[in-house]
């Protein structure tokens, strides 16, 4: 069991399971290469993890899908996340302060 | 064997209705709970105690307009959630489509000098205006009486903020096209100085600072907002003429949202009707208000070229809407 | 598109703060409503949104939303889903449904405090589309309750519950008044949009939908993640303002917010989700239990995030942990008990597999909580069932409105069950006032004028507000006679649900 604020500060989406949530953890892996991306999930959700700092942008989600992913389509959904959040105009990035 | 179960037509708070209940009942009504008990709207120690409850008790239970059944009131439009972003979608769709369209005409770069002066002057410091509406809108959702009003100034309050937005937009769109002139650095001094906002400015601060919830709805809703948006229309119609087809364009766009308005405010006037004394009281505020207005459209009426009698059409758009009020004794 | 980014003209929308020059200042922004604190303004225009979005983009994304989230199922399908639904499910649906739908539409006003009176022009745009989002959750959870309601009267309550002085709903007004509707702009958003939305909505709008998604409610589980997205968004307000109040020497003050609307907030997510988790969802369908999910989103992730900003844990937090073991088992206890002051069907969910399981999630549950439903079941078994209901009033909380009970199977006696429980309690102006726990106390010690006037159910017993006689308790709590709840599986539960046994009626 954890304890308290003590995850070791891994930050990113919490994704609502289904293509969206896929194309995202394909995202983020490849958009924070070199680094371990974390997965848990859960019956109707997926946590997504990096150490620090997870960025997602959104192109490259888009690359996934085959199509065009708006900060929309994130939103939609993403119902949570860990960390704090801060949107840029091509993406999102996930971050531990 | 489990316990029985028994279903019923619709919501008990429904049910002596004759017909049956609209989406926009099922999901609108009864969801207030400040309104049980004068003393105490919110559910912590009563009046005077809790600064709150005094505050909701001077301003919603002793307010001069009085109905005993405010969550009767129905928006004509029966406007939920749902359908209210569809419908802006659409809109907002549509003046993506004119920006788009207007931006490849090389539109901006075709303004006269004037008119960029008056852009500047009357147009782009609209959004302090607009900031003054969403925030009066705001006030009358947390203190309404009812939530069938809570959610028509909800919408309300988008939409002020639409247009704010839309002319943040144009005054970046106009920075760019024109970058030695002032748009987007001077736009609050125009606000805070230009002679011609300063009627529309004294309005909305004192309609801000007006809390009782009667008197608040009366001055934004039936005065300050049906003016300030008649002035916008008079702009709309001068920049027709000064070859800004654009700004014609869009203020007839933001004559819809604010038409609607007027279609529920006429309606939640027409339901406090219903109680004796009440039409007294809003002629009274409109008579109190419209001195305010009238400086205030005139002053920026009067700053518009070639206004040929903006003013005069303005006020008596606002006049109109308040003969349709059916207030007259 | 030859259409500007949203970055390219955002700052604008945000530079619409003025001077005032025909009202004071004070008159426009009394600081009862705006600004307690006396930060300066320009302070406050350094709020910048972590979660930017433009009108443009919000009715498109959240249109979107809607026609996902309303067009999961057919009707026909959904009301066939509920029929077939089992007991637990249903009272699960019910608690959910019946006290949300009103509570979300007035947070919409919250919201609006902060578009009205706030100093921080970016929190003013933030907080219009958080007043059209809880527009949004009330209406389309008072939409999915009422589809219900041609099969099962219990969701009435979804639209009824609003104006009653039934005992819940007492306690959850108590609770969202004081946090969202009552305080400064400020206040409210740090209370309401880091403590209560970022700390809690999580535990129920994602951890429930994951068991929701296991029982095939797909529309159920669709809405709740739905609307959790909007929540996500609107609910970063709060930060800005966190470290705002920090930069400016208001860290204490800051620091006191969170700590009381945490727990207030805790105490309504206990029972709703406590019993919602662990009891109503059927056994096969348990993602898991509420400790675990409270560790995941709470004592894990929102913990985090308020050590980030600078504050401390609140200063409970030892007993907020244990709390999480104990409190929503007790109060599951007195939920089933009082059945008939609840509009729903209450059900117990303590079968033998069921308690195994509590018993596997919270160590030595069998021992304390078990003790008090053996009473329950061993009446059951000897047929005498008006001894499962008690035949005094319970002590009701004058901070939570719920039940003071503390951990079971120890200690003192009361209507058959054994609670440890310490009546804390406070002796103020010429009254007493009983809490249920060390923090509730607390809060009410900080703010007494704030709370000294409000009489709990058992205060209006005594004081004669509610009517004597046998019915006048449940007409004053706007129950009548087909509305006080009754065992939601007929007592034939204490031998396991499958096959379904009958008890001492045999
Ligand atoms: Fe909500
Ligand atoms: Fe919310």
């Amino acid at each position: 069991m954890t304890t308290e604020g003590d995850a070791g500060n891994l930050v990113g989406p919490v994704m609502r399971a289904g293509e969206i949530a896929d194309a995202v953890l394909e995202a983020i892996r490849e958009d924070n290469e070199g680094r371990e991306v974390v997965t848990e999930a859960h019956a109707s959700y997926i946590r997504i993890k990096v150490a620090d700092e997870c960025v997602l942008r959104y192109e490259t989600v888009g690359d996934m899908l085959g199509r065009t992913v708006t900060r929309g389509d994130i939103e939609s959904n993403m119902p949570s996340f860990a960390g704090f959040i801060r949107t840029e105009p091509d993406g999102i990035r996930f971050v531990a302060r | 064997m489990v316990a029985e179960v028994k279903g019923m037509k619709t919501w008990s708070g429904l049910a002596k209705n004759r017909r049956r209940p609209s989406e926009y009942e099922v999901v609108t009504t009864n969801l207030q709970t400040r309104t049980r008990h004068p003393d105490q709207a919110y559910e912590l120690s009563p009046a005077p105690l809790l600064e709150m409850n005094a505050f909701y008790k001077k301003n919603v239970s002793e307010s001069p307009l009085q109905h005993p059944d405010w969550e009767g009131f129905r928006d004509p439009d029966e406007m939920i959630y749902r359908v209210y972003t569809r419908i802006q979608d659409q809109q907002e769709q549509y003046v993506d489509g004119l920006l788009d369209e207007h931006d490849e005409l090389g539109h901006d770069a075709g303004l006269s000098a004037s008119w960029l002066e008056v852009l500047e002057r009357l147009y782009t410091p609209r959004r302090y205006l607009q900031m003054a509406l969403q925030m009066g809108a705001a006030y009358l959702v947390q203190i309404a009486p009812a939530s069938t009003i809570t959610a028509c100034a909800g919408f309300q309050d988008g939409d002020e903020f639409r247009w704010l937005s839309r002319i943040a937009y144009r005054t970046r769109e106009l920075q760019m096209a024109h970058p030695a002139r002032g748009f987007g650095e001077g736009e609050r001094a125009h606000w805070e100085e230009e002679p011609a906002w300063q009627g529309f400015r004294a309005l909305l601060e004192k309609t801000l600072a007006t809390y009782d919830w009667g008197e608040h709805f009366a001055a934004l809703n039936l005065v300050a907002k049906p003016a300030a948006d008649e002035a916008h229309r008079q702009l709309g119609r001068v920049a027709r003429r000064s070859d800004d087809g654009l700004l014609g364009l869009l203020a007839d766009n933001q004559m819809r949202d604010s038409e609607r308005s007027r279609r529920w405010s006429a309606a939640l006037v027409a339901f406090s009707l219903e109680s004796e004394g009440n039409a007294g009281v809003i002629r009274g505020w409109i008579e109190k208000w419209m001195p305010l207005a009238r400086e205030a459209v005139g002053a920026y009426c009067g700053a518009l070229p070639e206004q040929d009698d903006a003013a005069n059409a303005a006020i008596g758009a606002v006049e109109a809407f308040h003969r349709s009020l059916g207030l007259d004794a | 598109m030859a259409l500007l980014e949203m970055h390219e003209w955002y700052d604008l929308t945000r530079a619409t703060n003025w001077t005032p020059a025909y009202v004071d200042e004070e008159a426009l922004f009394p600081p009862a409503l705006s600004d307690p604190f006396g930060i300066a303004v320009e302070q406050w225009e350094t709020f910048d949104e972590p979660y930017k979005v433009s009108y443009r983009d919000y009715v498109e994304t959240q249109r979107d939303k809607d026609i996902g989230a309303y067009s999961v199922k057919s009707a026909l399908a959904r009301a066939d889903f509920f029929k077939k639904a089992s007991p637990h499910w249903k009272a699960l649906l019910a608690l959910h449904f019946s006290p949300i739908g009103f509570a979300e539409f007035h947070s919409a006003s919250a919201f609006a405090r902060m578009t009205r009176f706030s100093r921080a022009p970016g929190m003013r745009n933030m907080a219009t589309f958080g007043t059209l989002d809880e527009m949004r959750h009330g209406q389309i959870q008072m939409y999915f309750a009422y589809e219900f309601i041609k099969h099962d009267r219990v969701f009435d309550w979804a639209h009824k519950s609003s104006k009653t002085e039934n005992w819940i709903i007492i306690s959850l007004r108590h609770a969202l008044d004081d946090i969202e509707h009552t305080r400064d702009a400020i206040s409210a958003a740090i209370m309401t949009n880091f403590a209560f939305e970022q700390g809690f909505t999580n535990l129920q709008f994602i951890g429930l939908s994951a068991d929701a998604a296991k029982a095939g409610d797909h529309t159920f589980a669709t809405m709740l993640q739905s609307i959790q997205t909007d929540e996500a968004r609107h609910a970063q307000i709060g930060t800005p303002l966190i470290s705002i109040m920090i930069e400016n020497g208001r860290k204490a003050e800051a620091q006191r917010l969170v700590d009381v609307g945490f727990w207030r907030i805790w105490k309504q997510f206990s029972a709703l989700s406590g019993i919602s988790m662990d009891y109503y969802t059927p056994l096969e369908f348990r993602e898991h239990s509420l400790k675990e999910f409270m560790h995941e989103w709470v004592v894990d992730q929102f913990a985090r995030n308020i050590k980030a900003l600078g504050l401390d844990l609140p200063w409970y937090w030892d007993y907020f942990l244990h709390d999480i073991e104990t409190f929503h088992h007790s109060q599951q206890i007195g939920v089933y008990i009082y059945r008939a002051t609840e509009w729903w069907r209450p059900i117990a969910c303590v079968s033998p597999a069921e308690r195994d399981w509590l018993e596997e999630k919270y160590p030595g549950w069998n021992d304390t909580y078990g003790k008090c439903w053996d009473v329950v079941i061993d009446n059951i078994r000897q047929g005498r069932f008006e001894r499962t209901v008690p035949e005094v009033p319970p002590l009701i909380c004058n901070m939570c409105g719920l039940e003071v009970t503390g951990v079971a199977g120890t200690g003192r006696q009361v209507n058959g069950r054994r609670w440890n429980a310490t009546d804390f309690h406070l002796d103020h102006e010429g009254r007493r006032y009983h809490f249920c726990s060390e923090p509730c106390k607390w809060v009410f010690e900080l703010e007494p004028a704030r709370y000294q006037g409000h009489r709990s159910i058992i205060d209006r017993v005594l004081d004669g507000t509610v009517p004597p006689g046998p019915d006048g308790f449940y007409e004053y709590m706007g129950q009548s006679f087909e509305e006080r709840g009754v065992c939601g599986y007929d007592y034939q539960w204490i031998d396991g649900y499958d096959p379904p046994r009958a008890a001492a009626a045999e």
